[in-house]
């Protein structure tokens, strides 16, 4: 079990004579650490805390911390801030005005729970669950709340006073464009006072790498917040490289492999925008780094509503095979066009298993090839199996390829809905911890909040790939080497 | 936690309950005929709340053993603890200001949890949360406990010992040193009795009692000696609570009753809940009184519900606080003594605690009542037939026509079955007739505007009437000038005792009587009528069963035939 230093208690125990009140805290600078230290302070003083925060992946990374300082679970609950709305206010739709129709997906699903959260901690006797529930909340990530969920927080406040966020406004990443976000400095410091002052330090960087530590807190942090650009080119910190890649990637490639085999985890971090970018370099990379998938199963899903539960046998082999396109890396020219409309009209493939590139996936053809002719759970399960395999192929999007494969065999047994499947094993999900993979090709977007032994940037100087919060994140995610490609 | 409404369904003698309880009710004495239910209440309520997980259930506990149990309680001011979202805090209901429940706790509303107890006709319970879309959540037992509500029954005793269950052990937990000093405690009985020496003889027969098993096949024993048995007060040992030397439960029930409440209540976490069955039982009247009064004094009891019988224990409460439960044919409804009944409960309890009322108009009445009603059970019991008192029917005097009807209607909104007796020479007494046999009460009255002294008079032929007059005279009842008053302001001449036939001679005979009814029943300066006190008026019935009875004139009297009538309104239940 971990100790606390002094300087993190002390801290600590000025928040909880502060709150309510907001902390900014650059990136790598103990604010996981500070937060577990609140709550493990609040526990001994025999409060109960609620921690919020936005991903799994967060809620994962604040449990784990909590553990390590022996923080009672009963006297602390953790939970994404929409998974929590979600759950208060489905409880009570008519005081949170939420249509008990509404579904999951749903565009607006969360946001409207959030709003609906906000109007029911408003209620007297919501407010009287809320403070027999919670004597302190904990808000992380604060620079990622919306509109919506800073009025929620607000409205947690007036109903049980102590309430402190956490963030730091150069994180603040967005997925949407339309998402309106409070600003740092008038909206979220007026609501929640800032506590005096916080001297950050660079803990993520104090064994591992201490000067890209405090190249990142001394100097990025400042011209990144004044606006300017960054240099790269007059670099001399040990295992930060800045380097020029060719139009191939192959530098990229290469050096990602490197990163494979010799640390422990490591991310590829790409930009948000086009999609197809990460998703095409996740290929080249297959087998070695895996593509993070949306946190919502956006491509699962999308997938899924395009099954034919009315076709034959030979349409849904013909959108297995895509499916498996899709997920897996060297198939394109296994799975082309004629052998797809091949398999569509229930027609032999023998003509085509002759090829070259098709030489090693005969067995493959043939599996899909019974299926093209009776889609039934069997010989579903042969065809997955022989995919699986498949050699030269690599399996690149495992969340969504085995999301998918559960709902499609669950519905050849069953008969129920794919995609009611689908949304009952995310329903799980949103309580699971997120998956252990430690190697990752990933938007910047999808991993803030987690941490790797090595990154590698790519297109790092392109300030139209990057914004100023988009670069900070992705700068800040490596501990040991850092790796910018342009 | 406050109990704001109960349901029960198909348990034991109760087919159907639906019974709301108003919010300002801290103390509520369940008062009913024996088998209306009372007990049925108080468990049904402890096994809907109580943290027991293993229910001693058995076929006699349904009315219907083809239909499942279920008991349903609706609960406001809940325990903080319960209020959590992890625990109820996102099942909660509101119920507004006239107890109807509303799907959420709207603001203006209070909250409330509506829980439920079904048990299945596999014998199985469920304990659940009722959602206000109808699904369920658990009920667990570890939330039950917060609720703090405890049972004070026959299992008295068992909560004077140290057990895992017992009240004793619950409040011992936890405090410190108290699991250390049991254990020692039973160390130390175990070793004073292993040091024990045994007389020979002793010895002698347990190691009979070895060899005789083990020549059975039984284990190989060692010595065989007697021991602690551990197998009754689970954990400690059989550990009870000693008062210096002499054990608890070996003083009166009053006091072992009183003991265990006092630790039951201990127990609870926030404040409690409790269920007392019989709460005279063991008890002087003057301790049921004190322990009302404790019961309604206590800051940390948030309701108690207690069962009597005991016509001191009604006294004590308040008549806002009584609840009257009935049940016909397992038709159950239980309801509050409304606050214009307040005072009645005092000044004559027993009606409360009756099956059948007879409210009778004022004094006159009551006394010939009584001798009507002990020459009606004299006859009974000749007969082997139950008296009025084992048919649960029981005397209300009104004091007054009007008060008399008003009592009567109250009674009979109580569900009691009420028969009235009153004169019919009161205009604003007839007027209420009407309302009251529209509450079910049976209303008995004279004809022809007759007061009850028109009735009597009516009924004695003129022997007769010599005889009363000679009677209430030589017994002083009425005094011989008071008479000869009352005759003179009503034109009629005085009274002579030794030629009683004079009062006959100078008027038609429906004149005198008239004059007689008039002299006897009014008021005369500060004094009533003749019969208006309870010595008189009895001494007046016990004339007519011991003279009247004989006479043809009387048997057929309208006085004689009504109050037949209405001794035998309430045959006797089947």
């Amino acid at each position: 079990m971990d100790v606390l230093d002094n300087a993190t208690k002390g801290l600590a125990s000025d928040i909880l004579l502060g709150t309510p009140c907001s902390i900014e805290l650059p990136a790598g600078t103990g604010k996981t650490q500070l937060i577990a230290a609140v709550a493990s302070l609040a526990g001994d003083l025999g409060k109960r805390t609620l921690i919020l925060t936005h991903t799994n992946a967060g809620v994962t990374v604040i449990k784990n911390r909590l553990r390590r300082f022996g923080v009672n679970q009963s006297t602390c609950s953790v939970a994404t801030i929409c998974s929590w709305a979600e759950k208060v206010s489905r409880a009570y739709p008519l005081l949170s005005g939420i249509s008990i129709q509404i579904e999951r997906t749903a565009p607006d699903y969360y946001s409207r729970c959030v709003m609906g959260a906000a109007k029911l901690c408003s209620c007297d006797a919501f407010a009287s669950v809320l403070s027999a529930s919670y004597s302190l909340i904990l808000i992380d990530e604060y620079q990622d709340c919306d509109m919506s969920q800073h009025r929620l927080a607000i409205a947690l406040r007036d109903a049980i006073g102590s309430v402190t966020v956490f963030g730091d406004r150069l994180q603040r990443i967005f997925n949407f464009r339309h998402q309106q976000f409070p600003d740092w400095q008038l909206d979220v410091e007026s609501s929640f006072a800032p506590l005096g002052i916080v001297d950050p330090k660079p803990h993520r960087w104090e064994t591992t790498n201490p000067d890209l530590g405090r190249w990142l807190l001394e100097y990025v942090r400042p011209e990144l917040m004044a606006g300017r650009g960054l240099d790269f080119e007059t670099l001399s910190i040990p295992n930060v490289r800045h380097i020029t890649s060719s139009q191939s990637q192959s530098e990229l490639i290469q050096n990602a492999y490197t990163m494979r085999s010799k640390c422990e985890s490591a991310a590829v971090l790409c930009p948000n925008l086009p999609l197809a970018y990460s998703e095409n370099l996740s290929k080249r990379l297959a087998g070695s780094f895996e593509l993070v998938e949306e946190v919502e199963g956006r491509f699962a899903r999308e997938q899924l509503s395009s099954f034919p539960l009315q076709g034959n046998s030979g349409a849904k082999a013909k959108w297995f095979s895509e499916f498996t396109l899709h997920c897996h890396s060297s198939l394109s020219k296994v799975l082309d066009k004629p052998v797809l409309s091949a398999l569509q009209e229930g027609r032999p493939l023998d003509r085509y298993v002759s090829a070259k590139a098709r030489k090693d996936h005969a067995p493959m053809l043939k599996k899909l090839q019974f299926a093209s002719h009776d889609f039934n759970g069997g010989r579903f399960k042969e065809a997955c199996d022989s995919i699986r395999m498949c050699c030269g192929s690599h399996l690149v999007r495992r969340e969504a390829w085995n999301d998918v494969m559960f709902a499609i065999r669950t519905h050849l047994a069953t008969g129920e809905n794919p995609t009611t499947i689908f949304e009952r094993i995310k329903a799980g999900d949103r309580f699971r911890a997120s998956s252990p993979i430690a190697f990752k090709i990933s938007r910047v977007l999808l991993i803030k909040g987690l941490e790797f032994d090595s990154v590698a940037v790519v297109k790092a100087s392109d300030q139209k790939a990057y914004s100023k919060e988009n670069l900070y994140v992705a700068l800040t995610r490596s501990t040991r080497q850092l790796l910018l490609f342009d | 936690m406050i109990i704001r409404n109960l349901r029960i369904d198909n348990y034991r003698g109760i087919k159907k309950l639906n019974w709301s309880i108003p919010a300002d009710k801290k103390l509520i004495c369940i008062i009913g005929a024996g088998d209306s239910g009372k007990t049925t209440v108080l468990d049904a309520l402890d096994w809907l709340l109580g943290d027991r997980w293993n229910l001693p259930i058995s076929f006699s506990d349904y009315n219907d053993e083809s239909k499942p149990i279920v008991i349903t309680a609706l609960l406001t001011d809940l325990p903080d603890d319960l209020m959590t979202i992890d625990s109820c805090g996102l099942y909660l209901q509101g119920v507004s200001e006239d107890g109807k429940v509303v799907p959420e706790p709207f603001d203006g509303c209070e909250h409330c949890l509506v829980v439920e107890l079904s048990i299945n006709i596999d014998f199985e319970p469920t304990w659940s949360i009722i959602r206000s879309d109808g699904t369920l959540a658990a009920f667990k037992s570890s939330a039950r406990r917060k609720l703090g509500v405890s049972k004070l029954d026959e299992r008295v005793d068992a909560h004077l010992r140290w057990s895992r269950n017992s009240a004793l052990g619950k409040v011992s937990r936890g405090t410190d040193g108290a699991e250390a000093a049991m254990k020692d405690a039973t160390q130390a009985a175990r070793e004073a009795l292993g040091s024990i020496s045994m007389p020979d003889d002793f010895a002698c027969v347990l190691d009979n009692i070895r060899a005789g098993a083990q020549a059975f096949g039984a284990a190989s024993y060692s010595n065989m000696v007697p021991g602690l048995d551990t197998s009754r007060g689970d954990g400690y040992g059989s550990l009870a609570l000693y008062s210096g030397s002499v054990p608890v439960h070996r003083y009166g029930l009053g006091t072992r009753r009183l003991t265990s409440l006092a630790i039951q209540k201990l127990g609870a976490i926030d404040s409690s809940t409790l269920l007392v069955d019989e709460v005279e039982s063991g008890l002087e009247p003057h301790r049921v009184i004190g322990l009302i009064e404790t019961l309604k004094a206590d800051a940390a009891i948030s309701q108690v519900f207690l069962t009597t019988h005991s016509s001191n224990a009604v006294e004590s409460c308040a008549a806002s606080e009584i609840a009257i439960l009935s049940n016909r044919g397992g038709d159950s409804s239980c309801v509050f003594v409304p606050k214009e009944l307040e005072g009645l409960h005092r000044s004559s309890p027993s009606p409360f605690l009756a099956r059948s009322i007879v409210v009778v108009e004022g004094q006159t009445e009551e006394g010939l009542y009584r001798a009507f009603a002990t020459h009606r059970d004299d006859r009974a019991r000749s007969q082997g037939k139950p008296t009025l008192a084992a048919l649960g029917t029981c005397l209300c005097q009104g004091g007054g026509g009007s008060r008399a009807v008003s009592n009567a209607q109250g009674f009979a909104g109580l569900g009691y079955r009420v028969a009235l007796l009153v004169d019919s020479d009161d205009s604003t007494t007839n007027a209420k007739l009407e309302g009251a046999e529209q509450s079910g009460v049976q209303v008995f009255s004279w004809p022809d505007g007759w007061s009850t002294e028109n009735a009597l008079f009516e009924a004695l032929d003129k022997d007769l009437i010599s005889k009363l007059l000679a009677f209430l005279i030589d017994e002083e009842i009425v005094p011989r000038e008071r008479i000869n008053d009352d005759f003179a302001r009503n034109e009629l001449g005085a009274f002579d005792p030794s030629s009683p036939e004079k009062l006959w001679e100078d008027q038609a005979e429906e004149d005198v009587r008239r004059i007689l009814a008039a002299s006897s029943s009014r008021r005369t300066g500060n004094r009533k009528g003749w019969f208006k006190s309870a010595p008189a008026s009895i001494a007046l019935g016990e004339w007519l069963m011991s003279s009247a009875l004989e006479s043809e004139r009387f048997v057929h009297s309208t006085l004689y035939k009504t109050y037949f009538e209405l001794l035998n309104t309430f045959p006797a239940e089947k």
